[in-house]
């Protein structure tokens, strides 16, 4: 389910039949990648004292579940500067990936399954795993297995850019023998080179990544 | 594949906490004049309007390097006197910048412009940029030297192997493979 359907939905109390709120926002532990609770208007209710979010409602099963903000985490949910959406995302090595369009969550047990992100068009589907923080200058990620050197339990194996089924880990070669433009943007500049120098495309030196990209996929 | 960044680019960049939070950004970047190496940052507000404020960044407390952010764990590595603590006290005047790159059988490679470094967690000086003075068909473009692991350095003057100059490249993309021959190739030789 994504979070941009999700959100805005009615608050459910089952055992008197009444809306009690709606779903303003998710609060999110990135260390478990799950949700650990909801805000409904300026309301804290725990994903455990939940029922799911339903496709058309929220349940709770009793009125009084409601609390107060605690954790700083929940106090930013609820006030909305930890709002993922529109969000720059960032690795944490540094690198922009781009703008945060909408969380997949598994509606029954709360596990954030993926980060969606958008970059000059292009969609990206980043594992949920890789959250790191969301805060109010950006939403965190891990980086790639490029710049990890040292293996961290964060890495996945996929290629979280692959729009394909093709992925590939980091010893991808540099010699691809036909690219889509799609599986070009995914490498770095430094390989789209390497690609370029090897099939000795002209005036390689001084192409942007775009450009590089066009050379090599025509 | 090495990435690497420009030195100067990171000046404006924000500084980024793991948790998402921008409280400072880069106002200037601090090197260590004996070994040409990135000490740290002085940081600054946000915004056109910034103005310098006491916190530092030292090297060491960079999580992550790269072109969009320097990512640090959180803001406690911010402080106002880290940076100042891991400046040598004997560090001549004197900025890198600038600095004639000479070999070690003495041509003068050109001087230095830039300083380039490697993005991403484990985030190094990996070599200068510089303006050419007496490179073979020097067209004034300018050429990327890697820096070896050992190297001497003075407040006006760095003196690299002679090797260095068969990785001389002449655009950043290229020469991130060209640190990594380098580097291998003196660690086969032992220099």
């Amino acid at each position: 389910m994504r979070w941009t359907e999700a959100r805005g939905r009615e608050v459910l109390d089952t055992t008197t039949a009444q809306t009690v709120g709606t779903l303003d926002m998710l609060v999110i532990d990135p260390d478990r990648a799950a949700i650990t609770a909801l805000v409904v208007d300026d309301d804290i209710i725990e994903w455990s004292d939940a029922g799911g979010i339903g496709r058309d409602a929220v349940t709770i099963s009793d009125g009084n579940v409601r609390r107060d903000p605690q954790q700083p985490r929940e106090q930013a949910a609820a006030d909305g500067t930890a709002d993922p959406v529109d969000k720059l995302v960032l690795t944490d090595d540094g690198f922009a990936l781009g703008t945060l369009v909408d969380l997949e969550i598994d509606a029954e047990s709360g596990t954030l399954l993926a980060l969606h992100c958008a970059h000059e068009g292009r969609y990206q589907r980043l594992e949920g795993q890789r959250l790191m923080g969301i805060g109010s200058y950006a939403v965190v990620v891990t980086g790639t297995e490029d710049h990890r050197a040292d293996g961290a339990d964060r890495s996945d194996t996929t290629d979280d850019a692959s729009t394909d089924d093709a992925s590939t880990d980091d010893s991808s070669t540099n010699d691809a023998e036909t690219a889509s433009a799609d599986e070009l943007h995914d490498r770095t500049k430094d390989e789209l080179y390497q690609m370029a120098r090897s099939r000795e495309v002209p005036g390689r030196s001084k192409m942007t990544k775009a450009e590089l990209v066009d050379a090599l996929s025509s | 594949m090495t990435r690497l960044l420009r030195a100067s680019t990171l000046i404006g960049n924000p500084v980024v906490t793991l948790a998402g939070e921008s409280p400072l950004e880069v106002k200037d970047v601090v090197f260590d004049t004996t070994s040409g190496t990135i000490l740290g940052f002085n940081l600054r507000r946000h915004g056109l309007l910034g103005g310098p404020v006491d916190e530092t960044l030292a090297w060491n407390d960079v999580h992550g390097l790269g072109p969009d952010a320097v990512m640090v764990a959180d803001e406690k590595v911010l402080t106002v006197d880290g940076l100042e603590a891991t400046i040598p006290d004997d560090a001549p005047e004197g900025n890198v910048l600038g600095n004639q790159v000479t070999t070690e059988s003495g041509t003068n490679l050109g001087e230095v412009v830039e300083v380039v470094v490697s993005a991403g967690t484990r985030a190094e000086v990996v070599g200068f940029e510089i303006d050419p003075t007496a490179l073979p068909g020097g067209d004034g473009t300018h050429r990327f030297v890697p820096l070896p692991d050992t190297l001497a350095i003075s407040g006006e003057h760095i003196v690299v192997p002679d090797a260095a100059t068969d990785f001389i490249r002449d655009d950043l993309a290229g020469f991130g493979s060209a640190v990594d021959e380098f580097r291998s190739k003196l660690g086969r030789g032992g220099s």
